[in-house]
């Protein structure tokens, strides 16, 4: 096993979970931004889902010792769920940002 | 006594109360942000003429009402159409004084010159009250009108959904966290055993020539 794969995000349990409630937080994000979702719940749902991946990232910080560039990018997309109602544009920006990043350093 | 107590009466309806000093009166509301929520309307079914407001099949009126509050234009809402009873949900915030006053002007929407139907007012905010529908004082063709005020929202009212959402979901973060605690943040590795000499296991430090006192030689540090 190479460097490279043990410091892989799909070896890090905490960055997976993180990083797949993250995904789950940017679909409720856009069913919310469509209506998809009432209104109350949807944004309850969407700042918790966004607050479960900061903590789960902010947990792999404190685990790691470290702020690596995944848990800055995991930190950016939780940061941009939660403002995403209020600048949608920038927000949604952001995060597909961040996700290309995360997506092109697993590649 | 009869007598005394009618003499009381006829005094007072004579002359009147006597005056006493009135202590300010407080306004139902204190002063401050409020918002109106909420607006209903009852017209007539027709017109002073006793005709419908608009030709059939839609006989009923096009409501739209306009809102004043304090004297100052506010908004227009318009209800659903032909119907004489219309209902509009607002958020419409303003400031409450003393001299508070709400006026409505409702008409009939038509396609060249809208049919005035009437007007309602609400005055006297030392009776305004919070949660209940008040009613205005009508006029014309309207047969009541009703208004509903709320207390501006709080910061709290506004990011109660948000902050609750948030510390859900940080709290059912830590509640994995903690459950799945060793699963998910496993302890740093162990360092691994320090160096033995493979002849005699005498521990070797930095210093080589420790295994040289048992009579062997290193050839490296085993694992």
């Amino acid at each position: 096993m190479s460097a490279r794969d043990d410091d892989a995000i799909w070896h890090v349990p905490l960055l997976i979970i993180a990083g797949l409630v993250a995904i789950v937080g940017i679909a409720v994000s856009v069913a919310v931004w469509r209506d998809a979702i009432p209104e109350p719940w949807g944004t309850g749902l969407q700042w918790g889902l966004a607050g479960a991946s900061l903590t789960f990232t902010v947990a792999r910080i404190i685990h790691a010792r470290r702020v690596g560039r995944r848990e800055l990018e995991l930190l950016v997309v939780g940061g941009g769920i939660l403002v995403a109602h209020y600048f949608v544009i920038a927000a949604a920006a952001v995060v597909v940002i961040a996700v290309i990043l995360l997506i092109l350093d697993e590649l | 006594m009869k007598a005394h107590a009618l003499a009381v009466g006829i005094w007072l309806i004579v002359c009147g109360a006597p005056h006493v000093a009135a202590a300010p009166q407080a306004t139902g509301l204190p002063p401050g942000d409020y918002r109106v929520v909420e607006v209903q309307i009852a017209a007539m079914p027709t017109t002073r003429r006793g005709r419908p407001w608009d030709e059939a099949p839609g006989e009923a009126p096009d409501l739209v009402v306009k809102i004043q509050i304090n004297g100052a234009k506010a908004v227009t809402c318009y209800p659903a159409e032909n119907a004489v009873i219309g209902k509009c949900r607002l958020d419409l915030p303003f400031v409450l004084d003393e001299t508070s006053h709400i006026e409505l002007d409702i008409v009939d929407r038509d396609t060249v010159l809208d049919d005035p139907i009437g007007t309602a007012r609400l005055g006297d905010p030392a009776r305004w009250s919070t949660g209940v529908a008040m009613p205005l004082v009508v006029s014309g063709r309207l047969e009541n009108a009703t208004i509903t005020l709320a207390r501006a929202p709080t910061w709290w009212d506004l990011h109660r959904t948000r902050l609750l959402g948030l510390g859900g979901g940080i709290v059912l973060a830590l509640g994995v966290l903690g459950g799945f605690r060793r699963s998910l943040m496993p302890p740093p590795p162990t360092p691994r055993a320090p160096a033995r000499c493979s002849h005699c296991q005498v521990l070797l430090g930095d210093d080589l020539r420790k295994c040289s006192h048992c009579g062997a030689a290193q050839t490296g540090a085993s694992s």
